[in-house]
């Protein structure tokens, strides 16, 4: 069952084109990845699913619901949710504050900073620490455990291991299908191409704004993705 | 030399209500990133609604906050809500322009209905009740003002780190646009935030209308003070914004000792001074 889509979007910062009709789409229960470069658009994508970028109504549905161009309050407090680029914890606030601002949408749900200290026991003992103190994994995994205090549908994943030590990242993957596993599908933004065809179902890969290959991730062949991601 | 002692003492008293003008200011800054340069003139039309309510009603003075707090907190949330929320996120013009303008539109409008007659609001005898401690006499006055502002800044402290809105405050003060993210209506939050910035204003401005009379155009000089002490103090800290009040408050006062026309001049020379000395503030934003 198809759970989020963009149909031809467009997206733009004031004059310039960010994204050119764009397609893509997510079923329950799927991992979808996006690669591409630097400045493909991969970050613009998911901002606007999100709301934080102002889209098209017709050009994204969720729920069979038009809802692009909502404001990202609206989009998250209907189920989508999303770990920024660059984590963005809220520095002044304690690890445990940054946690609960992930309730303000009100959606009800099992996920409560207990169960997002159950994920990730480290944080336990980093509760009353300030989102600045935290090294550069531990902020990751403040900011899913925020995003899933929403109790979302959908997970937007912007950069899951971007200058994260590799031990720290093979955590962070191992925690995606648990995800799935309790109805969390999600779209994760990835520059590690092999690693963006092992945790997903699906890979769309974009190129200055545009999708240039996409496929059932155990059913492309490396070379040809690697080869979409550089544009040759 | 117990005359300095009484002066000092009579400094950091009033320094309570200099901080309590400077905490509006320095939260409505902290959450929008907003001069607001109509402050003083907030505070001054709150002082006019106390003077109105107790001519018009009879009551005390002191019972003029039953009108004045739930006004100041409408006028507040609508002003951010209809203006100032147009100007947040432009650049460092827009909302110096707009507060600048509302300024200008207050002081007219308080001209137009009251007059530039000097008013004060009376408190009654607890105005020149005074309490003796050897040769040490302090104004009962003084003293409920003093407890007042430092129950609010308590109370201003703990919303701040005990309460949920306080945690979406701090949070939108961080970072808005993930805020929003994260299910923040951030156009009611300043909103909220200037509600609670101009009952604070509200009470200060009771307070400090029966301290010494006041004149439709005598905000720019309550905004001088706030701006004073939130630099003194340095943004970000609310205990900050207190000692900031009460070293302005203390300056002044021996100011005033040595001569009294020199009362101002030596609030802003320490200003000047820490300025300086301490571009931060004397508690550097924790
Ligand atoms: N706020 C902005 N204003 C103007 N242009 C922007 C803005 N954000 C991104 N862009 C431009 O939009 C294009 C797409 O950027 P985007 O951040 O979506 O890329 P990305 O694929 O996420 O890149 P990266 O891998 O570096 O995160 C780039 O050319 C970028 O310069
Ligand atoms: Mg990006």
């Amino acid at each position: 069952m198809t759970l989020l889509q963009t149909h031809n979007l467009d997206a733009y910062y004031l004059d310039f084109q960010a994204l050119y009709g764009v397609s893509i789409s997510l079923d329950a229960g799927q991992i979808v990845a996006i690669i591409g470069p630097n400045g493909a658009g991969k970050t613009t994508l998911l901002r606007s699913l999100a709301g934080w970028v102002p889209v098209e109504r017709e050009c994204v549905t969720f729920d069979d619901e038009s809802i692009g161009g909502f404001a990202a309050e609206k989009v998250v407090a209907l189920g989508i949710a999303s770990v920024p680029e660059g984590r963005r914890l809220f520095h002044s606030l304690s690890v445990e504050e940054n946690l609960l601002m992930g309730q303000e949408s009100n959606r009800s749900g099992d996920w409560s900073t207990d169960t997002v200290f159950d994920l990730f026991p480290v944080l336990q003992g980093l509760r009353k620490r300030r989102g600045s103190d935290l090294s550069g994994g531990e902020q990751q995994m403040v900011a899913i455990g925020r995003a899933l205090m929403a109790n979302p549908k959908v997970l937007l994943f912007d950069e899951l291991s971007l200058g994260l030590a590799p031990t720290i990242v093979g955590d962070i993957c191992r925690t995606l299908p648990v995800l799935r596993d309790k109805g969390v599908s999600m779209i994760v933004v990835e520059q590690d191409v092999r690693r963006a065809l092992d945790l997903s179902d699906y890979v769309y890969c974009i190129l200055e704004g545009k999708i240039n290959l996409e496929g059932e991730s155990n059913e492309l062949a490396f070379d040809d993705v690697a080869n979409a991601f550089f544009g040759v | 030399m117990s005359e300095l002692v009484n002066t000092i003492i009579q400094g950091i008293l009033i320094g309570g209500l200099y901080a309590l003008f400077a905490a509006g200011l320095s939260l409505v800054f902290g959450v929008m990133r907003v001069v607001n340069l109509a402050h003083g003139d907030l505070i001054v039309t709150g002082s006019f609604l106390a003077f109105t309510a107790t001519s018009i009603l009879g009551i005390h003075a002191a019972l003029s906050v039953v009108f004045v707090l739930p006004f100041m907190a409408l006028l507040g949330y609508s002003i951010q809500r209809a203006i100032l929320n147009r100007t947040v996120g432009t650049n460092v013009l827009p909302p110096l322009l707009v507060t600048f303008g509302i300024a200008i539109i207050l002081q007219n409008g308080l001209l137009q209905i009251f007059t530039a007659d000097d008013r004060k609001l009376d408190f009654g005898n607890i105005e020149i009740a005074s309490m003796q401690i050897g040769n040490i006499s302090i104004g009962w006055y003084s003293i409920l003002v003093f407890v007042c502002a430092i129950a609010i800044i308590a109370g201003l402290q703990f919303i701040s780190y005990k309460t949920r809105i306080g945690r979406v405050l701090r949070a939108t003060a961080d970072d808005p646009e993930v805020a929003q993210v994260m299910g923040v209506n951030t156009r009611h939050t300043f909103s909220v935030a200037m509600a609670i910035a101009m009952v604070v204003c509200g009470i200060s401005a009771v307070l400090f209308a029966a301290w010494t009379s006041f004149t439709p155009l005598s905000g720019p000089s309550r905004l001088l003070i706030a701006f004073e002490v939130v630099v003194i103090g340095g943004l970000g800290s609310i205990w900050g914004t207190l000692i900031g009040g009460l070293t302005l408050g203390v300056a002044q006062a021996f100011g005033g000792y040595l001569n009294p026309a020199w009362q101002m001049l030596a609030g802003h020379i320490a200003f000047i001074i820490i300025l300086v000395l301490r571009p931060a503030g004397i508690f550097k934003g924790q």
